[in-house]
């Protein structure tokens, strides 16, 4: 298949999906596995900025991969692929900071326009932080059920606490990274931001 | 409108906090009831463990099974002795007297009755215990499981015959040959590891099988394993099926002969010889072994053409052999070399990636001021959608990472690590101003638990002194090597390697990214199977491992290399 790609920035996510649009269209058998032990132990960025550029890059190659694959989307003879694991990658991964973002735009002017009520919106943010929180815990609940790696109680209590707080600004720096990614691709701009690693661990 | 919604999003909040406290408790119950339990059990273990050996050691254990049977009764006790009794069985010393404990205290039936239960994990994890306890009495009652269903059990099921041993185990597995390989996970190669651990007792049956079936299948399988078993009765075997018509069973016959002839007196070396002109590489790599093991003289004019052979297995036949004549091959190769008319490489397939796609250019709506309502609308029920399909996805993963951990518990993964089968892996590892960490990855890479894999490192055009750490870290060596660049990439610099790690190469090239650094590794790879690491990241050592099992127990045939002649 001509290896990795060197367009996309993120080639992981690509080979995967060249990979199983290649074996579903040339209708050989294939299996593609993930294994959910955790084996490998890597950095993460040290600062806002260098954050940023990654979480940018995460965007950007996953739109690369949605546009260059364009034809998988929506077509039943890529099966799961094509029906459900694409549309969910454009409906919910790409379109959601869209979402996000505008909504705060809307919303502000929905409140000079007295379209909804200060209590109704309350109520709504209110149940959207609470859902958030109960997708965090159940995610740190089934990492207790399996692998433990946080025997520490000081450590769970840092885990849930972080599931609580990601809520309030850290979601929304995220969403407004995303959005640029999509920015920047629209203006010609794609390529791979380079991230500096620290000297230290 | 508004107003109706208003308690239904208040019963939803409310719901959603319950979870969430239901979630937090549950977690912090299980906590620490799981951490008093497994306190109990090692405080047991530890228990169990001394009295269990000074019974032993003082002869006295028979008499003493009163005892333990009585603590055999709880659940946390019987765990705790379950696990000692394999700790003991581990050490040679007590292992039969384990054994018979195995049976005596009542496990071996316990487990057996296990065997009629429901759910597939159950019955996999019993017929993993049976196997490991050594109880070769349950062989009858283990090997209609080979008839199950389900391919998970066939499995589990060969692999603890295996390691019983016993005739009935592999006359069991013998007789259901041909459909075994057709209905189970286990590919020909894992049979074939498991079959090998029989050892050269079975080679008769074998042999019988072998005549028996028709199967191609079959056959090359038992060529294989009679290949790793080499003994010496399978020669006649294997010469009547070098003529067959199958290649792939031609090719075990060969390797058999490979194996095996070079021990045995009156073989027919010339036979061996014309098959060094055969078109297919992997029966000239075996020939070409096989008149190597045998220092067989009349071949080695024969043997040095193939030093210049388009596929790198071949060229390497010869390398392998220790003490080869080294001045008789020189000759023969510049005999070669005067005959040729040029040397000629095939160039490697090219695919090159389809035009760059243009993304189309979409415009931002802007929603009018009267739109914003509809907005609205559309906010909430996406968010319905999206936290949907969230949940969805929670309550699979949940499923499926509880089935996956249970597994674990009967995997294979550890028998691989010490099998011949088990396929090498090279590991590629782009680098770009990596100076930093990169000592420390490649150092985590080598030392990782697996028996055959090589470690690629590939330096991106760094601009700062990741090459200079690697050089002074690993006392790397600079190497010419023959490299064909089936995938196009930037151009190669060098090659270094390294007197302390043969299995480490570091690539040097101009800068070109990180797919083009993946492709230029695996340009180099001697391996079909490639693990792709960052040049950040550590790897724990039983990565490769966990990673190869299941591939290997898969239904889907392995990967074509480049000089292997896969399917079109």
């Amino acid at each position: 298949m001509g290896g990795y790609s060197r367009k996309n920035v993120s080639e992981d996510m690509e080979l995967v999906v060249k990979l199983r649009k290649h074996f579903k269209k040339k209708k050989r058998p294939y299996k593609i596995k993930f294994i959910s032990d955790p084996i490998c132990w890597t950095e993460v960025p040290e600062n806002l900025r260098m954050l940023g550029r990654q979480r940018r890059r995460w965007h950007l190659g996953l739109m690369q991969s949605i546009i260059q694959h364009r034809s998988v989307l929506f077509n039943p003879a890529y099966g799961k692929l094509g029906l459900i694991v694409m549309p969910y990658y454009l409906l919910v991964e790409m379109l959601s900071p869209f979402v996000e973002v505008f909504g705060y735009i809307v919303v502000v002017m929905s409140f000079f326009l007295h379209i909804i009520s200060a209590e109704f919106f309350l109520l709504f943010l209110v149940l959207a932080v609470f859902y958030g929180i109960f997708l965090s815990t159940a995610g740190v609940f089934l990492e207790e059920l399996t692998y433990k790696r946080y025997p520490k109680w000081g450590h769970l209590a840092k885990l849930l606490l972080f599931g609580i707080f990601e809520n309030f600004g850290y979601r929304q720096l995220n969403s407004f990274w995303r959005v640029q990614a999509a920015a920047n691709y629209f203006m010609g701009k794609r390529q791979w931001e380079y991230v500096m690693r620290s000297k230290n661990h | 409108m508004h107003e109706a919604l208003r308690p239904i999003i208040g019963w939803l909040i409310a719901s959603v906090l319950t979870f969430i406290a239901v979630l937090l408790i549950f977690t912090a119950l299980r906590r620490l009831i799981h951490g008093s339990r497994y306190k109990r059990l090692d405080s047991k273990r530890n228990l169990f463990h001394n009295t269990v050996v000074r019974f032993i050691d003082s002869g006295q254990v028979f008499n003493k099974l009163k005892d333990l049977r009585r603590h055999a009764r709880y659940e946390v006790d019987r765990l705790a002795l379950e696990d000692v009794l394999f700790q003991i069985e581990a050490d040679g010393r007590y292992r039969e007297t384990a054994r018979k404990l195995f049976v005596e205290l009542g496990f071996v039936s316990h487990y057996e009755r296990m065997l009629k239960g429901e759910s597939t994990i159950t019955r996999a994890s019993a017929i993993d215990k049976l196997g490991r306890m050594g109880s070769t009495g349950s062989t009858e009652k283990l090997v209609p499981m080979l008839e199950a269903r389900e391919p998970e059990i066939i499995g589990v099921t060969v692999r603890a015959l295996s390691k019983l041993g016993s005739r009935g185990a592999i006359r069991g597995i013998l007789e259901r040959m041909p459909r075994l390989l057709d209905r189970s996970l286990i590919t020909e190669k894992a049979l074939a590891a498991f079959l090998v651990k029989f050892g050269p007792t079975v080679a008769r049956d074998l042999i019988n099988c072998l005549e028996a079936t028709d199967s191609p299948r079959t056959k090359s399988l038992l060529l294989e394993v009679l290949a790793q078993i080499r003994s010496a009765e399978a020669v006649p075997a294997a010469l009547r099926h070098l003529g067959d018509e199958n290649t792939e069973v031609m090719v075990k016959a060969m390797k058999v002969v490979e194996t095996t002839a070079p021990g045995v007196d009156g073989f027919d070396w010339d036979r061996i010889m014309e098959r060094l002109e055969h078109p297919s590489w992997v029966v000239k790599m075996h020939a070409a072994r096989a008149l190597g093991n045998k220092r067989y003289e009349k071949a080695i004019g024969e043997l040095s053409m193939l030093l210049l052979d388009e596929c790198w297995h071949v060229r390497n036949a010869l390398r392998q052999i220790p003490g080869y004549p080294g001045v008789d091959v020189l000759h023969g190769f510049l005999r070669a070399l005067r005959k040729l008319p040029g040397a000629g490489d095939g160039a490697g397939d090219k695919e090159t990636a389809t035009g760059h796609a243009r993304g189309r250019r979409q415009g931002m709506i802007s929603f009018l001021v009267a739109l914003a309502v509809g907005f609205n609308v559309f906010v909430g029920f996406y968010y319905g959608l999206v936290n949907v399909v969230y949940s969805v996805l929670l309550a699979l993963a949940l499923v499926a990472i509880l089935k996956h951990v249970k597994r674990i518990k009967y995997s294979s993964r550890y028998d691989f690590s010490s099998s011949p089968e088990t396929p090498p892996v090279s590991v590629v590892i782009p680098a770009y101003n990596e100076e930093g960490d990169i000592v420390e990855s490649v150092k985590s890479a080598l030392s990782l638990n697996y028996p055959y894999f090589e470690v690629i490192v590939v330096n991106d055009g760094s601009s700062d002194g990741t090459l200079r750490r690697l050089v002074d870290s690993f006392g790397l060596r600079r190497i010419d090597l023959v490299y064909r660049d089936v995938i196009k990439t930037e151009k190669v610099r060098g090659f270094h390697y390294s007197v302390d790690f043969p299995n480490l190469i570091v690539v040097d090239k101009e800068r070109g990214g990180k797919s083009d650094s993946l492709n230029c590794g695996v340009n180099i790879a001697r391996s079909p199977y490639f693990c792709s690491v960052d040049a950040d990241s550590v790897l724990e050592r039983d990565s490769l491992l966990r990673l190869v099992a299941p591939m290997l127990e898969s239904t889907v045939s392995r990967a074509p290399s480049p000089c292997f002649p896969g399917p079109p």
